[in-house]
């Protein structure tokens, strides 16, 4: 491998905040996406300072803010037109809150020390129970952050722990996931995780979390938490020997070289589902939530949605499951919020809530903290819906018909490739480029699907997707010209 | 007075009033009269849309400008007065004089006028769904109220309510007599809260009242109205007759309703002629808007040159003028605040000057701000300028979505393009930047906030916010002559005769100074904090009951719990292992919540420390060294021992709080359950923390608690103490024993029932 300085520069870029670096400009596209997609601000009242890191809609449609300063606030009317909530100060004193789900009166806080079950017995709106569900890891660092989950259908939680200072495994089991069960036991369930800032089910309801670019991370991504897997930083090896569930630590990767290869010989490595190119699709993607609204935001239904906190933005992504491996696509869909965005939440009303703050790291947008709502117009925005493979090349779904003269013709599909090295330098460039060609274009009779037969499609790359020249019924391009697929495997056994 | 019946004297009487007291009762279009900046055609196509004669009259061309709709009616039974409603459709002119809704039975007898409208006015009130308008029961304050009708720019359209019609000293001000019988404070302010929702023409902006802003506002503008708004009854036979009614005459031409007719359409636009119809001096049989001598004059000259397509200034000129932008923004030669206005405008920084006072400037608005930022103050409700007391409000996108992208059209500045900074100087530049805005360099932080921050000085814009807010193209030759571009402006000139006053930064040079502070704003969030502005820790306040937070502590450890009483003696407890790991009297925590870390708390006097490790054994124990907390070093910084105290039997449980907010810690050691709180106990001035242990037991039992280690004195029978702490032990059997480095360690076996024992012992700092 040839070494690359690139590398270098952009070591421990977290470590040292006074000098921070370029946050990376946005797509672009914010004054065409407000036609489809508006932002409105969920205002705050003066004295207090919502950090959310955290959410849950209870069954009585308020929606419960899980803050980094520890707090809980129950809030009502977010989804009014014109919003004005209340905000209810339910718990307090928690140490930095990135995880709650709800069940039976009770809310299940994931904050750093532990995950805790809080209650309000007396019924006089304010917790006073808080009952240590699990803290079955160890704690020693600042750094290390803990994400939550909601309940699988099982009842169970899941927690993913970052690891020490971002580069150790100094403390028990920093670095892996956790499986909390109902009856209450902790579970180690995966090592290799790095910084990971959201956990929960993909649209298939298989677990996933996001990990942040780093060492054994070229770029974020979404990946598949696969119970007894590897998740590519080795660090955490350490504690296999504590976790008797689970056979002995893998073997340890090879730095250097590319994931396709390595997973072959680490059998427990599991590779990066969704790859978001660095910078052109997030720097420091956070938490996700499936869209299960029936419509009500608009064409993306069972879709994942994704923050940014670096560049205040959301995207999209798409999974699928190929040869009994989880691959998929992330898309553009908004830009331009106010605060770096920890976590997203669907309300009652099918918009969706975004929170954050913009407190430690860079951040395009420049308030401290913001909550802010997206709602759908009602306007169909032209979008690719979704890319997937075949076992000859991509089909393309759009949200409207496509003009057939622009959606005929295979040069109005550019597509490119690349991939990451696998190693344990800080991110890493795009390599290995490629230029696949696209042999023919088929569109479907409503204009709606095109299927791409494209020449040699590599297992490990992300193919990288720009139809800017495509055009709909009235003339319009696409609102976002790419798209991202990461080709794991590809059907048919090629 | 009925108008219709009493016309030819009541219009001499108008008349004559109207050269006496200049009494303005023709419908009000806001700054079209005595601003020159329209001619006076243009003031009459203003006139033709604000009037929306396009909704009866077809027109050649859409005017953008033009209102396409009156208020919305569905939910108008809940929201206005049913009596003023009747008089208003009786006849508009009378029950408000300067409406824009003319009155359309003009044709018609006293007595069928009269039917008319108490058959309209119940087919109105029969619309629109039970509480469907919010109705809003806290009361307001009509003095809070009152400031808000004069800052937020109420002002700028409205003559205060007590002063009854505008008269000539603030001509063009929007009577608002007619409002305390119009509306009762809940409906009126729900409307205020979100007028668009009724009226989606924005002629009426939305101020982002709150809600008890609006109420505010609300019970100022009622002036003392109790009466409510009564849900109206129906009547069958009347609702039918408004029904018919209210398509006969048209009204659906303004007011889109569901299920109506369409609506019918009258002569197109360009047969229309002045001194005709609805403009002859007394309109017969047609609506009549009660229009003055000038408007008719206007929308007449408008008629005979028919449309033209405007140039983009004038369009915004055209747009500026129609929403009454001009009231309180200046742009080139027109507009801005007339004296009164000026007057009534409040700031929050009054050292930054007019220019923090007013709202800005519109001139060269499209050259200096980026579209996005013009999208978020006009639409989103976003600002920059949190101190000047006058707000922005938003007139609804899809109102005014088309000016941003003619601003940016019309305004145009010399181009300003920073050359790429290579990689290397990159850092160079970024410090220079940092450099220059801090106290160390020019000092912006002395008048500017910089990230919510404030340096202690002036709270002027937000430094951050500037290269989201701005272009470059601005930027720069303002930077170079702020006051060219905004005389009287506060700030001064940095920069005379293109050089810089600190020479040892990028050789004093300007364009490549004022190049360094764009690239360090650039960086947003990521741009360090400059010299001058601080970062200081939250202190966390006890109020009346006690205050529970959690956090990492060099106190406590990481899984540390801080717990806060009003008696001013405070402790913390190290969840990890059990222990009441410190305690300290006065002032209770600061939290760390700036920066990464998650909100590590310190004791804001000094604490007495208690040992860290975990503080029961079993009983055959005796005579081993006490198990102790694994250390972590530099060197071997891998927790050596991660299940401690896990393995020695401990399971943390959690805590629940009492009615006073004091909690109750429960843990496990092996069998044993124990409950652990501690309260203050104020005796003869001396502050106390007494800690109980109630631990159950499954059998009749022995455990041994190390309560204390350290150089420990025995003071007396059951009373131990350090140099910084004694303790007196109220139950159990002490033992001394030497420890480790020298240290005394006090054991106390504890003889355990079966079920419940408790054990009580009372902590005193002795500093």
């Amino acid at each position: 491998m040839k070494p690359c300085a690139k590398i270098l520069l952009c070591l421990f870029p977290f470590l040292s905040p006074v000098w921070g670096e370029e946050v990376g400009e946005w797509w672009g596209t914010a004054e065409r996406e407000r036609a489809y997609y508006r932002i409105t601000e969920i205002p705050i009242p003066k004295d207090l300072v919502i950090e959310s890191g955290a959410f849950v809609t209870l069954p009585d449609g308020r929606i419960a803010i899980g803050t980094r300063r520890g707090d809980v606030f129950l809030s009502s009317g977010i989804d009014r037109r014109k919003p004005r909530p209340t905000f209810e100060l339910f718990a307090s004193g928690l140490d930095e809150i990135f995880g709650l789900a709800y069940k039976d009166d009770a809310f299940y806080v994931t904050h750093s020390c532990e995950l805790t079950r809080v209650t309000d017995r007396n019924g006089d709106g304010r917790a006073d129970k808080f009952e240590t569900i699990s803290d079955g890891w160890g704690y020693g660092n600042y750094h290390e952050y803990a994400f939550g989950s909601k309940f699988d259908p099982k009842g169970n939680l899941y927690v993913a722990l970052g690891l020490s200072n971002s580069y150790h495994s100094r403390a028990l089991f920093r670095g892996w996931a956790m499986k909390i069960t109902p009856d209450g036991k902790t579970i180690p369930i995966a090592s290799g995780l790095r910084s990971p800032g959201g956990i929960g089910p993909n649209e298939h309801g298989a677990l996933f979390y996001i990990e942040s670019q780093g060492p054994w991370n070229s770029s974020c991504s979404l990946k598949f938490l696969k119970e007894g897997g590897f998740m590519g930083h080795p660090v955490s090896f350490n504690w296999y020997e504590y976790a008797k569930n689970l056979k002995g630590p893998p073997k340890n990767p090879e730095s250097g070289g590319r994931i396709v290869t390595e997973k072959k010989k680490v059998k427990e490595l599991v590779p990066y589902a969704v790859i978001f190119p660095y910078i052109r699709m997030g720097r420091s993607i956070s938490g996700f939530v499936v869209n299960r609204t029936k419509g009500k935001f608009g064409p993306f239904e069972n879709q994942i949605f994704i923050g940014d906190y670096t560049q205040s933005i959301v995207m999209r992504a798409t999974t699928e499951k190929i040869n009994g491996v989880w691959q998929g696509a992330c898309y553009p869909f908004r830009e331009g919020f106010s605060t770096g965005i920890l976590n997203l939440q669907f309300t009652p009303e099918g918009n969706l809530l975004s929170g954050g703050t913009n407190r430690g790291w860079p951040v395009r947008g420049r308030k401290s903290f913001a909550l802010e709502r997206i709602d759908w117009t009602g306007k169909m925005p032209f979008e690719i819906k979704q890319v997937s493979i075949t076992p000859e090349g991509f089909s393309i779904a759009f949200t409207k018909p496509v003009n057939r003269s622009s959606g005929k013709d295979p040069k109005n599909y550019r597509l490119s490739t690349f991939t990451h090295i696998y190693h344990g330098g800080y991110g890493g460039p795009e390599v290995d480029q490629t230029a696949p060609v696209i042999k023919s274009v088929t569109l479907s009779k409503d204009g709606k699907l095109a299927n791409l037969k494209v020449s040699d499609v590599v297992a490990g790359h992300v193919y990288e997707f720009d139809l800017n020249a495509l055009r709909d019924l009235e003339e319009d391009s696409l609102l976002h010209r790419h798209a991202y697929y990461t080709v794991n495997e590809i059907p048919g056994g090629k | 007075m009925k108008r219709g019946s009493f016309r030819p004297a009541c219009c001499c009487f108008i008349l004559w009033l109207a050269l006496v007291c200049k009494l303005d009762a023709a419908p009000k279009v806001h700054g079209i009269e005595g601003t020159p900046s329209l001619s006076l055609k243009e003031a009459g196509e203003v006139l033709v849309g604000e009037l929306q004669c396009s909704n009866c009259h077809e027109g050649e061309r859409d005017d953008p400008l033009a209102r396409k709709r009156g208020p919305n009616l569905r939910e108008v039974g809940r929201r206005l007065d049913p009596g003023y409603l009747l008089e208003f459709l009786t006849n508009p002119h009378d029950a408000h004089g300067e409406t824009k809704m003319p009155d359309l039975m003009g044709s018609m007898s006293a007595g069928q006028r009269k039917d008319s409208a108490s058959a309209l006015s119940a087919f109105l009130r029969s619309l629109g769904k039970e509480k469907s308008f919010p109705q809003w029961e806290e009361q307001g304050n009509s003095k809070r109220g009152k400031v808000l009708f004069e800052e937020v720019g109420c002002m700028a359209c409205h003559a205060a309510p007590s002063e009854g019609p505008a008269r000539e000293s603030e001509a063009g001000l929007g009577s608002l007599v007619h409002v305390a019988g119009k509306y009762d404070r809940p409906s009126l302010a729900g409307f205020l809260h979100e007028p668009l929702r009724v009226r989606k023409s924005g002629r009426m902006p939305d101020f982002h009242l709150t809600r008890s802003e609006a109420n505010d506002l609300a019970e100022y503008l009622v002036r003392g109205r109790q009466a409510k708004i009564d849900p109206p009854k129906i009547v069958a036979e009347k609702i039918e007759k408004g029904r018919v009614l209210f398509g006969q005459l048209n009204c659906v031409a303004c007011h889109s309703l569901e299920g109506m007719p369409a609506s019918k359409p009258a002569l197109p636009m360009k047969n229309l002629r002045k001194d005709r119809g609805c403009l002859s001096e007394k309109p017969q049989g047609v609506p009549d808007y009660g229009l003055s001598g000038f408007q008719r004059k206007a929308i007449g000259q408008a008629l005979a040159e028919g449309p033209e397509s405007y140039p983009p200034e004038r369009m915004i000129k055209r747009a500026l003028t129609a929403f009454n932008c001009i009231a309180c923004h200046e742009r080139d030669d027109y507009g801005g605040p007339s004296v009164k206005l000026k007057s009534s405008m409040k700031s929050s920084q009054e050292g930054l000057g007019d220019h923090g006072r007013f709202p800005p400037s519109l001139s060269l608005v499209g050259a200096k701000l980026k579209p996005g930022w013009i999208n978020k103050v006009m639409f989103d409700g976003d600002s920059a300028r949190p101190y000047v007391h006058t707000r922005m409000p938003s007139f609804g996108e899809q109102n005014l979505g088309f000016l941003p992208a003619l601003f940016s059209q019309v305004d145009q500045l010399p181009e300003v393009k920073f050359p790429e900074i290579p990689r290397k100087k990159r850092g160079e530049m970024r410090s220079a930047g940092h450099k220059l805005v801090g106290d160390k360099g020019l000092n912006c932080v002395a008048c500017h906030v910089f990230n919510g921050k404030v340096a202690g000085g002036f709270k002027g814009l937000d430094l951050l916010a500037s290269y989201d807010r701005l272009n470059p193209d601005w930027f720069v030759p303002f930077m170079l002559n702020p006051a060219k571009f905004r005389p009287g402006i506060v700030m001064p000139i940095y920069w005379s005769n293109g050089k810089g006053a600190h020479e040892d930064i990028l050789d004093g040079n300007a364009s490549a100074q004022l190049h360094a502070i764009w690239h360090y704003l650039s960086y947003g969030q990521g741009a360090p904090t400059p010299s001058g502005i601080g970062n200081p820790g939250t202190n966390l306040e006890v109020a009346d009951r006690a205050r529970v937070y959690r956090g990492r502590s060099r106190v406590a450890g990481y899984r540390g719990i801080s717990v806060g009483f009003p008696e001013g003696i405070h402790y913390a407890f190290n969840a990890e292992t059990g222990a009441l790991s410190a305690l300290w009297k006065g002032e209770f925590v600061s939290v760390g919540w700036g920066g990464q870390g998650a909100g590590n708390f310190n004791p804001r006097s000094r604490s007495v420390q208690l040992s860290q490790d975990f503080a029961f054994q079993p009983v055959n124990q005796r005579g081993k060294p006490w198990p102790i907390l694994p250390k972590m070093t530099k060197e071997n910084p891998v927790n050596p021992d991660p299940l401690y105290p896990k393995n020695l039997g401990y399971r943390f449980r959690g805590y629940s709080l009492d009615d006073h907010g004091v909690p109750t810690f429960s843990y496990e050691f092996g069998e044993l359950a124990v409950e652990d709180f501690s309260r203050p106990q104020t005796r003869a001035e001396v502050h106390l923390l007494r800690r109980t242990l109630r631990i159950t037991s499954p059998a009749q039992d022995s455990v041994l608690f190390r309560a204390l280690v350290g150089k420990i004195e025995r003071e007396k029978e059951g009373i131990f103490a350090t140099p910084e702490l004694r303790l007196k032990i109220l139950d159990g059997q002490p033992r001394l024993r030497e420890g480790r480095e020298g240290n005394v360690e006090l054991i106390i076996e504890l003889s355990l029932k079966k079920g419940k024992s408790e054990f009580v012992f009372d902590y005193e700092a002795l500093r």
